[in-house]
């Protein structure tokens, strides 16, 4: 890992696509709870 | 909470879960039964990439507070990834649907539902259509007010046929509360374009201005100097910019950003500096004194903390106008702070302001040093581009307190900006400013 401090705009950058691993593990749950549900 | 990370990631936080708040709703029961952990997940990924478009329209909305906060620019960067996440996530939900159930393919063919296919086939097309124009907008020749129209257009029919597409399939929204919020939503985001689109535009309609000067500058800019008729005028901080529109008509595509280069204590009287790029700037140098002008903003967070009491500017080109207002405004209210100017041009004849910033280095405790690409004979100065020898040679060693401002060309943004990240220099001290987001 770089331990330069972030620059602004690779921070946003990354923050998007952190967004997007987090959407897809909170689908996997979501899933997985509508399919343990009756 | 005051750092500029921790403003990110608590604005993230709040994105995340309205991103997420279709999840949520659709696990509110009553539920229709449950399909394959597959089914679910793909059909999840459409109500996500919905979910994300209709926060586009939030993203772009030039909210005063939103840009005030993190800058406009800013949030035109996250608009642009998130605008890629969210084209993934609707690829993803056809993938997964389509090799889970191959029958799903029903969706895409005209001989099943002609009306149906034709929609989602345009959705996709309008997707594809919006990444392409705007990530080669340069390399396709686009010009930007083009883009803009067609932007508008194709996002407003993706949410629109999206939204069409969830009523159609019903699965999940066929309870009418349920409706209500998936449509409510969509009118909400379409809502937001149009009051980007045509309800700011008519506002500064209201507030027109008059052409007072076209003030010819070096380096083939244009100062037009600009004078409110029948208001105050306009209310701004140092380091601001405005969208610039000569069309009366609120539909006009017309309608580029530019930084003002005035001081703020003349609100009656706003100059912005523009330099000749494209087929908008060039014809700048054309507009008659008395000429109606609207004005849209200001936008922007490329301004002076209070706190900074020692500043280093660096600028490139007709990045020097935002800061030309940073410098003008100190100098109007006899500031002692320390401060740097390093701007990098051409050459002496091609430096915006050249003759403007001695007068400036009189009144102010700044110090002005030129680099020149080509320098003329006999210039003993810094001469090529910025390197970090250069900075090095120029910046103080002890700049624990120093505030950093860039504005200029990207290509040269993203060399300084790596530079100061490399001397060390944090988030919250290195303020810069990107207009050619797209």
């Amino acid at each position: 890992m770089s331990r330069l401090p972030l620059l602004q705009h690779v921070a946003v950058r990354r923050l998007m696509w952190l967004i997007a691993v987090v959407l897809l593990v909170c689908l996997a749950i979501f899933a997985g709870v509508r399919i343990a549900q009756p | 909470m005051r750092t500029v990370f921790a403003r990110l990631i608590r604005w993230a936080a709040v994105y995340l879960l309205f991103a997420l708040l279709p999840l949520i709703l659709l696990l509110i029961p009553p539920r229709p039964p449950a399909r394959t952990f597959l089914i679910e997940y793909g059909v999840g990924l459409g109500f996500v990439a919905l979910a994300l478009m209709g926060l586009q329209f939030v993203l772009t909305g030039r909210f005063r507070g939103v840009a005030a906060s993190l800058g406009l620019d800013t949030m035109l960067q996250f608009h642009r990834e998130a605008g890629i996440v969210a084209s993934l996530l609707v690829l993803g939900h056809v993938i997964v649907l389509l090799l889970h159930r191959p029958a799903y393919a029903a969706f895409l063919d005209p001989r099943v539902d002609a009306m149906r296919a034709l929609a989602l086939w345009i959705l996709l097309v309008c997707l594809l259509l919006i990444l392409v124009l705007t990530l080669g907008r340069r390399r396709l020749g686009l010009p930007y007010e083009w883009w803009r129209a067609t932007h508008a257009v194709l996002a407003a029919t993706v949410l629109f046929i999206g939204t069409v597409h969830v009523f159609r399939v019903g699965w999940y929204i066929s309870i009418p509360w349920r409706q209500a919020i998936w449509g409510g939503l969509s009118v909400v985001a379409i809502a937001l374009l149009m009051h980007v689109r045509v309800g700011k535009p008519i506002r500064a309609r209201s507030r027109p201005y008059r052409v007072a000067d076209v003030r010819a500058e070096r380096g083939r800019a244009w100062t037009l100097v600009l004078e409110p008729a029948g208001h105050h005028g306009l209310r701004f901080e140092a380091g601001q910019f405005v969208w610039l529109s000569f069309e009366p008509s609120v539909l006009s595509i017309q309608q580029h950003p530019f930084s003002l280069s005035s001081s703020v204590a003349a609100p009656e009287r706003v100059e912005l500096t523009i330099k000749e790029l494209g087929d908008f700037t060039s014809g700048i140098r054309n507009t008659q004194p008395g000429a109606a002008v609207f004005l849209e903003g200001p936008y922007g967070a490329f301004t002076l903390p209070a706190e900074a009491r020692r500043a280093v500017f660096i600028a490139g080109g007709v990045g020097i106008t935002p800061i030309m207002s940073i410098l003008r405004t100190l100098s109007e209210q006899n500031d002692d702070r320390d401060l740097t100017l390093l701007y990098a041009t051409g050459s002496p004849d091609s430096t915006i302001f050249l003759d403007d910033l001695p007068t400036l280095a009189g009144t102010l405790r700044l110090r002005v040093l030129h680099v020149f690409e080509r320098p003329p004979e006999g210039w003993t100065g810094e001469r090529g581009m910025i390197t970090e020898e250069l900075l090095g040679r120029h910046l103080p060693a002890d700049d624990r307190d120093l505030h950093y401002f860039v504005c200029g060309p990207a290509p040269m943004m993203d060399a300084v900006e790596l530079m100061l990240a490399q001397r060390g220099v944090p988030m919250d001290r290195l303020h810069s400013e990107r207009f050619d987001i797209v």
